[in-house]
């Protein structure tokens, strides 16, 4: 989705060409020279960007901020020519605010641009990693995913996707693909689940009577593709032997089909993928280094979701939403089951978080999903042993009591190693373990029992 | 004085901002809107220099 900017400013050829560098930047610009046009503007449309002056005809670019719902809108920028203490203050005092001076910099004005564009990012609805259809998530990880997309979408470089199984390297190409705006098909072939006899006629074709059985000219995916996206899944499991051939058709751009003569060209972009190490394949000769290089001019390696931040709960509201939508429902995730999202590992990413999304949609009762008790979500934490994940309402002796236990069960019971961690001395751990101990808890099951 | 500043600032950042778009047009080979915003960027210096020429008296 393109970013959108409002440009108030009563200087109308300042106001002119900042637009036309903020298009330039990939902002849709709206210009406008009165704050009562301004708010006309905002209350029609959201923008992701403001850059507004500070004195204008019918007032200030600060009756904006304080007349806006900022909330609804992105990043905000006031300029002015009149700089003075009390302005900036008033200014900064506000949230998402830049205060700029002009003369502005070109060079300054375009980095404002980008931080903003970064912004938006962040506040697309749903979490579209950068407006980019299919591709939920606004984390650190898939933002520079999306951005590369960006940067190479209208090339024909080969791609190689590495990542776990379910981090959704499918998504990823087909998202390529979309903003590639190449003429042709999306075609994905998992070279895995096709039997290794024949592959070889799936990805290249067959000419009628080449084979017993080849009743009739078949067209592979090479050719189905022409002129789009080809996407070889699980790379790395196929057969060597035809990995020469496949080296050999994307080095000359055409195929022969399996018992044919005719070299047929084939202009497609390739997306390849494993959910293996692609150095390790090559060591273990699963994989021809002189393909690798080939298929890798970019590889792009998908984080596992546990590494995604909150994009497990954008995701999975997405789930939420498109079974509401089949289902004609209006459930949705409780806080309290965000949390268990949050805690989870997910070792099956995507495809198991969507698994433990519609389970939940159609086993608990209620509109309110919570993830309850006993489900797969629920019983494992993300936590490990070097780090703690507490819950909201988690009571503060409870959490002392973790931070302890914890923090000397990772210092191998070294008191006075945990005590300068926890950065209080060894008496007071000395004293929590009493008090534990004298509590309900085991005192054979505390570290220092047997210290 | 304040005022004085106020649109020599607005000027100059006027001539700023419409020569990146000049250089930019140019790279683009676009002459021709190239020419219209130079006139923006002559116009702001033609004011910048006016401005010069006035300055404000000096405040005691």
């Amino acid at each position: 989705m393109q970013p959108t900017v409002l440009i108030v400013d009563d200087d109308r050829s300042f106001a002119c060409a900042a637009g036309v560098l903020a298009a330039a930047e990939g902002f849709k610009a709206r210009l406008s020279h009165s704050v009562q046009h301004a708010m006309q503007l905002l209350a029609a449309e959201r923008m992701d960007f403001i850059l507004a002056d500070l004195h204008l005809p019918d007032g200030s670019g600060m009756d904006l901020l304080e007349n806006l719902d900022l909330s609804r809108h992105g990043h905000i920028a006031l300029i002015t020519g009149n700089p003075s203490i009390e302005s900036a203050v008033r200014a900064v005092s506000a949230p998402i605010v830049e205060y700029l001076l002009k003369p502005l910099r070109p060079e300054q004005f375009k980095e404002v641009l980008r931080r903003a564009s970064t912004h938006a990012w962040r506040t697309t609805p749903e979490g579209h990693a950068s407006g980019i259809e299919g591709l939920v998530g606004s984390s650190e990880p898939m933002r520079a995913i999306a951005d590369t997309l960006h940067r190479i979408a209208g090339t024909d470089v080969s791609v190689l996707l590495t990542g776990e199984s379910g981090t959704g390297k499918e998504v990823v190409a087909r998202a390529l693909h979309d903003l590639s705006g190449r003429k042709g098909p999306f075609v994905a072939i998992n070279c895995g689940a096709v039997p290794s006899e024949l592959l070889a006629s799936q990805l290249f074709g067959h000419e009628r009577g080449s084979f017993t059985g080849a009743h009739s000219r078949h067209i592979g995916v090479f050719e189905q593709a022409a002129h789009g996206t080809l996407m070889l899944d699980e790379i790395t499991e196929m057969p060597i032997a035809l990995q020469v051939y496949l080296l050999r058709a994307l080095e000359s751009g055409s195929v022969t089909r399996v018992g044919g003569l005719e070299l047929v060209e084939t202009p497609v972009r390739i997306v390849a993928a494993t959910n293996r190490d692609p150095h390790a394949a090559i060591a273990t000769g699963a994989l021809r280094e002189d393909l690798y290089y080939r298929l890798a001019d970019i590889s792009i390696a998908l984080p596992p979701l546990c590494h995604r931040g909150e994009d497990v709960v954008q995701i999975a509201r997405l789930f939420v939403k498109r079974l509401n939508e089949r289902y004609a429902g209006r459930k949705f995730i409780s806080p309290a089951g965000e949390q268990a999202l949050l805690r989870h590992r997910w070792p099956g990413n995507v495809r198991e978080l969507r698994s433990a999304v519609q389970r939940a949609y159609l086993v608990e009762p209620g509109d309110e999903l919570r993830l309850l008790p006993g489900s797969p979500v629920a019983a494992t934490s993300r936590e490990s042993e070097a780090e703690i994940v507490f819950s909201v309402g988690t009571s503060l002796a409870e959490i002392e009591r973790q931070a302890l236990l914890k923090t000397l069960g990772h210092f191998h019971n070294d008191k006075p190693a945990a005590a300068r961690a926890l950065g209080i001395s060894v008496r007071t751990i000395h004293n929590h373990l009493a008090r534990l101990a004298s509590a309900d808890t085991d005192p054979a099951t505390l570290p220092g029992a047997a210290a | 004085m304040s005022l004085w500043i106020h649109e020599l600032r607005n000027a100059i950042n006027a001539a700023c901002t419409n020569t990146a778009v000049v250089k930019m047009l140019l790279e683009q080979g676009e002459t021709e809107r190239a020419r219209q915003f130079n006139a923006a960027v002559l116009s702001a210096c033609e004011k910048a220099r006016m401005l010069m020429e006035n300055p404000p008296e000096k405040e005691p």
